[in-house]
């Protein structure tokens, strides 16, 4: 039981990696505060954590706002008295390539998946404090790393969160407090419905599988619960002596896949 | 006392120094249900911590791990020596069933303080011997056999976080430890068919016997005690540090236990800083 008797803030904890974060946390030992703005599907996952005897409430609250974080933090402690953990998970994609790209746009997409990561931990971070222990859990995003397509307001919101982190890593550390980041890789979850709209649950399955042999070292797309095991090192006591680190949980990307296919298809022979 | 790896056989280098990363290591996969080979160039190496004289190395380490209630097994062999290496191999194999696990820890630090222009390609070559080609020998001779089981496994190599600073004065350590970093990459993609995750990590300031030769000449210099020496480097390099101390091994114990379980499966081919915070890219 890594995480007994800790108390964590998982916001988008609804579905998909967040909810896996929330199960496994609470496995672990661990009370849940669920936050997302899917109410009902929030309530689901607290619900589900209080059946197997841990504590969790659900908690509504819409991150780019910042009167919503304050309120769900006061709720948090209100409900388990302390914060220990925080994942600031919940993100949506937005914006495109630069031509395609506007202005209103990047701000709603800066503010939800940037703005909103900074005015968690500045909500959060008081408590932390208090009690000299904190663990932070950022959600990146490879496009923020290696693009292979160019969606630039939520890369670059997401490379903005490596710099928050990193910075909040080395301001907070000799307080106890621990700020580390999470790059997922393609991990199956809603998020990706719209890449797979239209097909059948056969042609989607075999859609992914074709897509993960091609691109992905290990070979396979990942699930939720593969994020939930790099979350829990970084919440735990195990991450003892790692702060302001960045761990690619991508089956292997960056890397180059087996296939390396631009390297062996005929148009790349004048390269080589 | 866990049962997270329960079942599974690990086999870790440069296991006998008393306060090495290694056996740390090895004692914490058997507290977490694994039978352990251990191995090392040195079947008993000194350590220069007062205290330490009785210290009986691989052997001593074996018996620990048995006291664990754990099977455990020893040789002694150089990570540089294909022939060693193959034959601990074997007799991991023979004694103790199977391989599942490698966490290669041997390494060696060579001169300190001493700049590139002034330095001697002999100690380049034994660094690179033993820290770059030993990482090579020692996973082609597990790697080989986690290839014929065909039941996947978990390679972690210990590089250093000097393979991503500049390090004037460790030119050669840094380098060979860059080198590391570039194996497991490698490694990571040639293995990840056979569903062998391989990752390294990179050690910041850890108070180890990898140390004890450079404080033993250093202190000498500074007409000062060996403990007083220790003191003092670890005032000046707790402060670089933003959680304002040194490692200790139990830290890489808790990293390296994360590394070769299934919580880990999804991840390969990365290089995972454990420096308190000094090292961030």
């Amino acid at each position: 039981m890594l995480l007994e008797n800790r108390v964590a803030v998982i916001t988008g904890g609804a579905s998909g990696m967040g909810r896996a974060m929330a199960l496994k946390f609470a496995a672990e030992g661990c009370d849940v505060v669920v936050n997302d703005i899917q109410e009902e599907k929030a309530a689901e996952v607290a619900g589900a954590i209080r059946a197997s005897g841990r504590g969790a409430v659900a908690v509504r609250a819409d991150v780019s706002r910042g009167e919503d974080i304050r309120s769900l933090v006061d709720r948090a402690v209100e409900a388990f008295g302390k914060i220990d953990i925080l994942v600031t998970n919940a993100g949506a994609a937005g914006g495109a390539d630069l031509e395609h790209s506007d202005e209103q746009e990047w701000d709603r997409v800066m503010a939800l998946n940037l703005k909103g990561a900074f005015l968690l931990c500045k909500a959060a971070v008081p408590h932390m404090k208090e009690r000299r222990y904190g663990k932070i859990i950022m959600v990146s995003s490879m496009g923020a790393v290696r693009p292979s397509i160019s969606v630039l307001a939520y890369h670059s919101a997401k490379a903005g969160v490596l710099g928050l982190m990193k910075n909040l890593a080395f301001e907070l550390a000799p307080f106890g407090i621990y700020v580390n980041c999470i790059v997922p890789g393609p991990i199956e979850t809603p998020f990706w419905d719209p890449l797979s709209a239209g097909m059948s649950e056969e042609k989607k399955r075999a859609f992914l599988d074709a897509l993960a042999k091609k691109e992905v070292p290990l070979g396979r797309i990942g699930k939720p619960e593969d994020i939930a095991g790099p979350a829990l090192f970084f919440a735990s006591e195990l991450s003892s002596y790692v702060t302001g680190q960045v761990l690619c949980v991508a089956g292997g990307q960056p890397g180059i896949t087996t296939d390396m296919t631009f390297i062996s298809a005929p148009e790349s022979r004048s390269y080589r | 006392m866990g049962n997270a790896l329960s079942g599974k056989v690990a086999f870790v280098t440069g296991a006998a120094a008393k306060r090495g990363m290694g056996r740390a290591v090895a004692l914490r996969l058997a507290e977490e249900g694994a039978d352990v080979m251990v191995t090392d160039k040195f079947a008993r190496p000194k350590s220069a911590w007062a205290g330490d004289e009785g210290w009986g190395g691989l052997e001593d380490v074996v018996r620990e791990i048995e006291a664990l209630g754990r099977k455990a097994a020893s040789a002694v062999a150089s990570v540089d020596n294909l022939a060693e290496c193959e034959a601990a191999v074997r007799a991991a194999v023979g004694k103790l069933g199977r391989i599942d696990i490698l966490v290669n820890c041997a390494g060696t630090r060579g001169p300190v303080g001493v700049n590139i222009v002034d330095g001697d390609e002999k100690d380049w070559r034994m660094l690179f011997d033993v820290n770059s080609i030993g990482t090579m020998i020692v996973s082609k001779a597990v790697g080989k056999e986690l290839i014929r089981q065909n039941q996947g496994g978990k390679i972690v190599h210990i590089a250093s976080a000097a393979g991503k600073l500049p390090c004037p004065g460790s030119a050669a350590y840094a380098a060979s430890k860059w080198a590391v970093i570039g194996i497991t990459q490698a490694l990571a993609m040639e293995l990840a068919p056979y569903k062998i995750n391989v990752n390294s990590i990179n050690p910041g300031f850890f108070a180890t016997n990898l140390r004890d030769e450079d404080a033993t000449l250093h202190s000498r210099e500074k007409g000062i005690s060996i403990e007083e020496f220790r003191k003092d480097e670890y005032r000046m390099l707790a402060g670089m540090v933003p959680l304002k101390r040194m490692g200790t091994v139990e830290d890489i114990a808790n990293l390296v236990f994360f590394l070769v379980t299934d919580q880990s499966d999804y991840l390969t081919g990365v290089d995972v800083n454990i420096t308190g915070g000094t090292l961030m890219h």
